[in-house]
C-alpha cells in the first residue's frame, strides 16, 4: 500500500454537496477576478487595494452613490426580465437597444406635447406610449419570424441601427432643443418628469422595476402562458404537438420583451435625461442580454445580475475617478468578473 | 427541466462578498479634499477634466493641452478622465464623483448639459463648464466659434482651388459642423465667385473609414481643397488627401503630422483661455450666476495655423494678404463671420 | 442630379472598387464567423477581435516599420482571442453569448488603455501606407478587372484568403467535419470526428480572419489607429452570416452588397451637391441596413427553410448531447 493510497483511506475524498460546491466555486471566482482585476490596475500604475475600496465606496458609500447605481440598474433589470422570458421561449431578441430608443422617442413625444395639466395622467400616457412603441418595434421582428420564418437575430440586430437613426433624425431636426449646438432633443414638460426619492436621487421607476420582478416570476412559473413558453424552450416540436401555437407565441414574446425595453426607454427620458437625448443609453440593450443570461433567465436572478453589473459599472467609474485608474481598464473589469463567475458556475455544476 | 434557484448563487455570493468588503473597508476615509499647495502666491484650484475620447483624438487633445497648460503654470491641480462614458447617467456619475472628491472646477469637454445640471444641483459650490446651451446656476457655457477660423481657411481654399470645387465632410449635420462648413464656403466665395461646395454628412463621429470614403467621393467629383468636422471624418480626410495629393485643412488641432505636404493648415481651437477664465471665476467666487465663455479669433480661442511644410500648390500672395486683412478685421470686430447654424 | 456620375461606366468602376475595398474588413470577419457558426459556436466576440487585430497590427507596423509583419501580428492576436473563445466556449462550455460579449468589452478596454498609454497627449501617430498594384492581364478584363485588380496587396491577400476559407469549408475533409460538428455533434463524434478539436480549429480560423480584418482596416485603408476604429463592423458581420444563410460565398457577396449600399449613399451625397441639406442624412445612413433586411426577408420568403446549423450555440459534452 503506497503512501497516497493510505492517505486516501484515512481521508476519504472530500464529498461536498452541490450547493456547497457552488459556494466554494463562486468564492474562488470572486477571488480570481479580484486578482486579475487587481493585476490590470497594477499594470495601469495604480494601487489595487485602494482601487477596490474606491469601487465600493463609490457605488455604496453614500446615498447618492447608491442612487446612481440604481439608476443604472433600472433599465438593465426591466429589459433583462423581458429578454429572460423571450430567451426561455427560444426567441433570441437582440434588438432591445433599438426597442428602447423607439420607446424613448414615443414617450418623449407624448411628454413634450400632450397638453394635460395633471402629472399622473401625463406620466402614465407617456409611459404607455413608450411601452407600445417598443412593443410595436419588437412586434415587427416577431411577425417576420412567425409569418415567414425570417431569423429574428438578424432582423432585431439590424433594426437597432434603424431605430437609432430614426431617433437621431428626430432629435437633430424636428425635435431639436432650440439653441443646442449638437444632437439634443427638446425637454419634456416639467409635469412629465418622474419624481425622485430624496437623498438617493433615483427616480420612482425603481419601484416599477422592483414590482416587475415578482410579476415576471409569477408569469413564468404560474400562468398557462409561462407554461407554454417553458414548453417551447424545452422542446419546440413537442410543444407544437401539444397544441402550442408557436407563431403566436413568438409574436407575443417579441411584443413583451420589446414592450419592456420600450418601457425602460420611456423611463430614461422621463426620469433621467428629461429630454430626448441620445445619451439615454449606451448599449443598455446589449448589457441586458448579459444580465438575462447571467441571471439564468430567472426573474430573481435577473434582479441580482442587474444590480451586480450596475455595481461593477458605477463602482468602476468611481474607481477610475478616485484612484485615477484609466477608465479603459475599468471597462474591462466587469467582463473579467462575469466570465470567472460563469466558469465557477460551470465547475459548481460538476463536469 | 426545473431551474434551481441556487444557480444564481454565484451572483448572490459575489454581491455579498463585495458588500461585506464595502462595510469592512468603507469606514476609513482617504481624507481627500482641501486645497492644493501654494504656488505663485495663489492656491491651486482643484480641477477635473472629463474627456469623451482618448487624448489622441484631436478634439480631446485640445481639451487636454488646454488644461495641462494651466497645470504647468501652477494654476490648477489636475485630474483627468479620458474616454468617459457617453450615457447621461454615466457622465453624471463621473462628474458627481469628482465633485465629491473636493474638486472646485469640473471641465466637461463635451455636450453634457444634462449631466452638468444634475451635478450642479447636488454640488452648488462647484463651477462646471460644458457645451451647454441654456444658462443655469453654476454651469458655465463653453462656446466654440471655430467657424471664424473656417472662414479664413475657406478664403485660402478659394484661392488655391483650380477646379473651383471644394468639399467639406462632417460627422453630423448639427449647428456646430454646419456653421463650420458654411463659413468655409462663404470664405471661399469671397475670393472666388465660381466656387462650388460639396457637403457630405456621414452620420458618424468616429468612423474614419467612412470619413475617408466621403472625401474620396468629393475628390472624384472634382474637389481639390477640403475640410472636415469631427474626429473620424478629419482623420479619414487627412488620409484621403494624402493619397490623392490634394489640399485640405485640419480640424480643431494641428493635424499637419498626418498629411504634412497636403495640409494647408489647421483650424485651431485653443481651450487655454476658456479654462483660465473658469479658474478665475472659481478664485473670485463669481460663477453664480453662470457665465458664458466665448473666445474667438480676437481672444486666441480659435485661430488658423498654417503648415509650413505644405507643398501641393502655391497660395496666391494676394489671397494670403486678403486673408490676413480679414483676420485683423474679425479680431477688431470690424467684420463678423456669419454664423449659419442650418435648420 | 446626374445619375450618370454614379452609374456611368467610369463612375461605376470607381464606386464598385471603393465598395469592395471598404467592405473587406467586414467580409473577412463574416467569412471567419461563418466557419465558427457552421461548427456550432456563435462567436459574438468578432468586434473585439477586429479591434485587437487593428491595434496590434498598427503597433507592429509603427514600431517595426513593416506592414507585412504588422499583418501577421494582427492575424496572430486574432488567433489568440479565438483560442480564448474556444477555451471558454468549447473546453469549459460556458455561455457562448456572454463569452463573446466579454471578449468585446475586454478588447475595447485594453486596446484603448494600451493606445492611450503609448500615445496619450501626443500627436496622432501614423504609418506610411501601401500603394495600389495593378495586376497585369487580369486588370484588363472588362468590368471586373479594374474593380478587383487595381487594389493594394492586402486586398488581394484578403480576397484569396476569404475564397480559400470558403473552399476549406465546402470542399475539404476539415470542412466536412466542421459542418458535421455543427449539425449533429453526437453523430460526428460517433464517426471519430473530435467535436472539441474541430470547434477549436474553427474558432482559431475565425479569430485569425477577424484579426486580419482589423489589420486590413488599419494598414490597408486608414494608416492610423483610433478608439473604436472597428466601428461596429463585427456586429454587421454577424448579421451578414445569417444573411448569407451560412454559405461562405453568399456571406462574402452579402458583405460586398452592404459595402456597396454604404459607398452608394456617400457618393449620392457628393454628386447631388445640395440635396444633403434637404433630405435627412439618416435616410442615407439607414440604406445599408434596410437593403440588407429587405434582401434577407425576400430570400427567406422565397427559399423557405432556415439554414441555421442545428447545433449552433449548443455546447457539446461527450455522451450527454445525444
Amino acid at each position: 500500500m503506497s503512501v497516497s493510497q493510505a492517505a486516501a483511506r484515512l481521508a476519504p475524498p472530500l464529498r461536498l454537496d452541490r450547493r456547497a460546491r457552488a459556494l466554494l466555486a463562486s468564492a474562488g471566482a470572486v477571488l480570481l477576478s479580484l486578482v486579475v482585476g487587481g493585476l490590470l490596475v497594477v499594470i495601469a500604475g495604480g494601487d489595487p487595494v485602494a482601487a477596490y475600496r474606491a469601487l465600493l465606496d463609490g457605488a455604496l458609500g453614500t446615498p447618492y452613490g447608491i442612487g446612481q447605481m440604481l439608476v443604472l440598474a433600472i433599465p438593465l433589470v426591466i429589459i433583462g426580465l423581458g429578454l429572460a422570458l423571450a430567451f426561455r421561449g427560444r426567441v433570441y431578441n437582440i434588438g432591445a437597444e433599438g426597442q428602447l430608443f423607439m420607446g424613448a422617442l414615443a414617450a418623449g413625444v407624448v411628454a413634450i406635447f400632450l397638453p394635460v395639466g395633471f402629472d399622473p395622467l401625463l406620466i402614465g400616457a407617456a409611459t404607455v406610449a413608450g411601452v407600445l412603441a417598443g412593443a410595436a418595434w419588437g412586434g415587427i421582428v416577431g411577425v417576420l419570424r412567425a409569418r415567414w420564418g425570417v431569423n429574428e437575430v438578424i432582423t432585431s440586430l439590424l433594426l437597432n441601427f434603424v431605430a437609432i437613426l430614426i431617433f437621431t433624425y428626430c432629435v437633430r431636426r424636428p425635435l431639436r432643443a432650440p439653441g443646442s449646438p449638437d444632437l439634443q432633443g427638446r425637454s419634456i414638460q416639467p409635469d412629465a418628469a418622474l419624481p425622485a426619492l430624496p437623498d438617493l436621487a433615483v427616480h420612482i421607476g425603481v419601484f416599477l422595476a422592483l414590482l416587475l420582478v415578482p410579476l415576471a416570476a409569477y408569469v413564468i412559473s404560474r400562468t398557462p402562458f409561462g407554461f407554454r413558453v417553458r414548453m417551447l424552450g424545452f422542446n419546440a416540436e413537442a410543444a407544437r404537438t401539444a397544441g402550442v401555437r408557436s407563431g403566436r407565441m413568438v409574436v407575443g414574446l417579441m411584443v413583451i420583451s420589446g414592450g419592456l425595453a420600450g418601457l425602460a426607454g420611456g423611463l430614461q427620458v422621463l426620469g433621467v435625461a428629461e429630454r430626448l437625448d441620445p445619451g439615454i443609453s449606451q448599449g443598455y440593450g446589449f448589457t441586458a442580454i448579459v444580465v438575462a443570461l447571467l441571471g439564468r433567465l430567472n426573474a430573481l436572478g435577473v434582479l441580482l445580475a442587474g444590480l451586480f453589473i450596475a455595481l461593477l459599472q458605477s463602482g468602476g467609474q468611481a474607481m477610475s475617478v478616485i484612484e485615477g485608474v484609466p477608465y479603459a481598464i475599468v471597462l474591462a473589469i466587469p467582463a473579467v468578473f462575469v466570465v470567472f463567475l460563469l466558469i465557477a458556475d460551470r465547475f459548481a455544476r460538476g463536469s | 427541466m426545473r431551474r434551481k434557484w441556487w444557480r444564481a448563487v454565484p451572483i448572490w455570493l459575489a454581491t455579498a462578498v463585495l458588500v461585506a468588503g464595502a462595510a469592512g473597508c468603507g469606514d476609513d476615509d482617504d481624507g481627500a479634499g482641501g486645497g492644493g499647495e501654494q504656488a505663485g502666491g495663489q492656491e491651486k484650484v482643484k480641477t477635473a477634466l472629463v474627456l469623451p475620447c482618448a487624448t489622441s483624438d484631436p478634439w480631446c487633445k485640445q481639451g487636454f493641452d488646454g488644461a495641462k497648460a494651466l497645470e504647468r503654470r501652477g494654476e490648477i491641480d489636475l485630474e483627468v478622465t479620458t474616454s468617459a462614458p457617453q450615457d447621461t447617467a454615466g457622465v453624471t456619475r463621473v462628474l458627481a464623483q469628482y465633485a465629491q472628491g473636493g474638486n472646485q472646477l469640473l471641465l466637461a469637454h463635451s455636450t453634457w448639459q444634462d449631466a452638468a445640471f444634475d451635478v450642479a444641483e447636488q454640488f452648488p459650490d462647484v463651477n462646471i463648464a460644458t457645451y451647454a446651451f441654456e444658462l443655469r446656476d453654476n454651469v458655465a457655457i463653453l462656446e466654440e466659434p471655430i467657424y471664424q477660423a473656417a472662414y479664413l481657411a475657406g478664403m485660402l481654399a478659394g484661392g488655391i482651388t483650380e477646379s473651383n470645387t471644394i468639399g467639406g465632410s462632417a460627422g453630423q449635420d448639427v449647428p456646430l459642423c454646419h456653421a463650420e462648413l458654411e463659413a468655409f464656403e462663404a470664405g471661399a466665395k469671397r475670393v472666388n465667385k465660381q466656387v462650388k461646395m460639396i457637403d457630405t454628412y456621414i452620420g458618424d463621429w468616429n468612423d474614419a473609414a467612412k470619413g475617408k470614403q466621403a472625401t474620396q467621393a468629393q475628390i472624384d467629383q472634382g474637389a481639390d481643397v477640403v475640410i472636415a468636422c469631427g474626429g473620424g471624418p478629419a482623420t479619414g480626410m487627412a488620409q484621403a488627401i494624402k493619397e490623392a495629393n490634394i489640399s485640405g485643412f485640419g480640424y480643431v488641432g494641428d493635424m499637419s503630422s498626418q498629411a504634412p505636404k497636403n495640409l494647408v493648415g489647421s483650424v485651431m481651437y485653443n481651450l487655454e483661455p476658456y479654462f483660465e477664465a473658469a479658474v478665475k471665476d472659481v478664485r473670485n467666487d463669481s460663477f453664480r450666476p453662470a457665465k458664458r465663455y466665448e473666445f474667438g479669433l480676437a481672444d486666441g480661442g480659435v485661430d488658423l495655423k498654417l503648415n509650413d511644410r505644405y507643398a501641393v500648390k502655391e497660395i496666391p500672395a494676394d489671397v494670403m494678404r486678403q486673408m490676413e486683412q480679414v483676420k485683423d478685421q474679425i479680431a477688431s470686430g470690424e467684420f463678423k463671420v456669419p454664423y449659419e447654424a442650418g435648420t | 442630379m446626374d445619375w450618370s456620375e454614379i452609374f456611368g461606366p467610369d463612375a461605376l468602376v470607381v464606386l464598385l472598387s471603393t465598395s469592395v475595398a471598404f467592405a473587406m474588413p467586414t467580409a473577412l470577419a463574416a467569412v471567419g464567423e461563418t466557419v465558427a457558426e457552421r461548427a456550432g459556436v456563435l462567436n459574438l466576440g468578432l468586434e473585439g477581435m477586429l479591434l485587437a487585430g487593428a491595434l496590434v497590427s498598427f503597433l507592429v507596423a509603427y514600431y517595426v516599420g513593416s506592414v507585412a509583419l504588422g499583418t501577421v501580428a494582427g492575424v496572430a492576436i486574432g488567433v489568440v482571442l479565438g483560442a480564448l473563445m474556444a477555451f471558454l466556449s468549447v473546453s469549459l462550455r460556458t455561455e457562448q453569448i456572454i463569452n463573446g460579449i466579454a471578449i468585446v468589452l475586454v478588447a475595447q478596454g485594453i486596446t484603448l488603455f494600451v493606445f492611450e498609454k503609448l500615445f496619450g497627449g501626443e500627436e496622432q501617430p501614423t504609418i506610411a501606407g501601401i500603394s495600389d498594384v495593378e495586376v497585369p492581364l487580369l486588370h484588363d478584363i472588362p468590368g471586373v478587372g479594374p474593380v478587383v485588380f487595381e487594389q493594394n496587396v492586402l486586398f488581394y491577400l484578403s480576397l484569396a484568403l476569404a475564397l480559400g476559407v470558403s473552399l476549406l469549408l465546402t470542399r475539404t475533409r476539415f470542412g466536412l467535419s466542421v459542418r458535421a460538428v455543427g449539425e449533429s455533434p453526437a453523430a460526428a463524434e460517433a464517426t471519430a470526428v473530435s467535436v472539441a478539436r474541430t470547434r477549436w480549429l474553427a474558432l482559431l480560423v475565425c479569430g485569425g480572419m477577424a484579426g486580419l480584418g482589423g489589420a486590413v482596416l488599419v494598414l490597408g485603408q486608414l494608416n492610423v489607429f483610433e478608439e473604436d476604429v472597428s466601428g461596429g463592423r463585427g456586429w454587421v458581420a454577424i448579421a451578414l452570416v445569417i444573411f448569407g444563410r451560412w454559405n461562405p460565398l453568399l456571406v462574402l457577396g452579402g458583405a460586398f452588397l452592404f459595402g456597396f449600399t454604404d459607398a452608394l449613399q456617400i457618393r449620392v451625397q457628393a454628386v447631388s451637391g445640395g440635396i444633403a441639406s434637404s433630405v435627412p442624412t439618416e435616410i442615407f445612413g439607414a440604406l445599408p441596413y434596410v437593403v440588407t433586411l429587405a434582401v434577407m426577408v425576400a430570400a427567406t420568403v422565397l427559399a423557405g427553410r432556415d439554414a441555421q446549423p442545428a447545433a449552433l450555440g449548443v455546447p457539446f459534452r461527450k455522451g450527454v448531447n445525444a
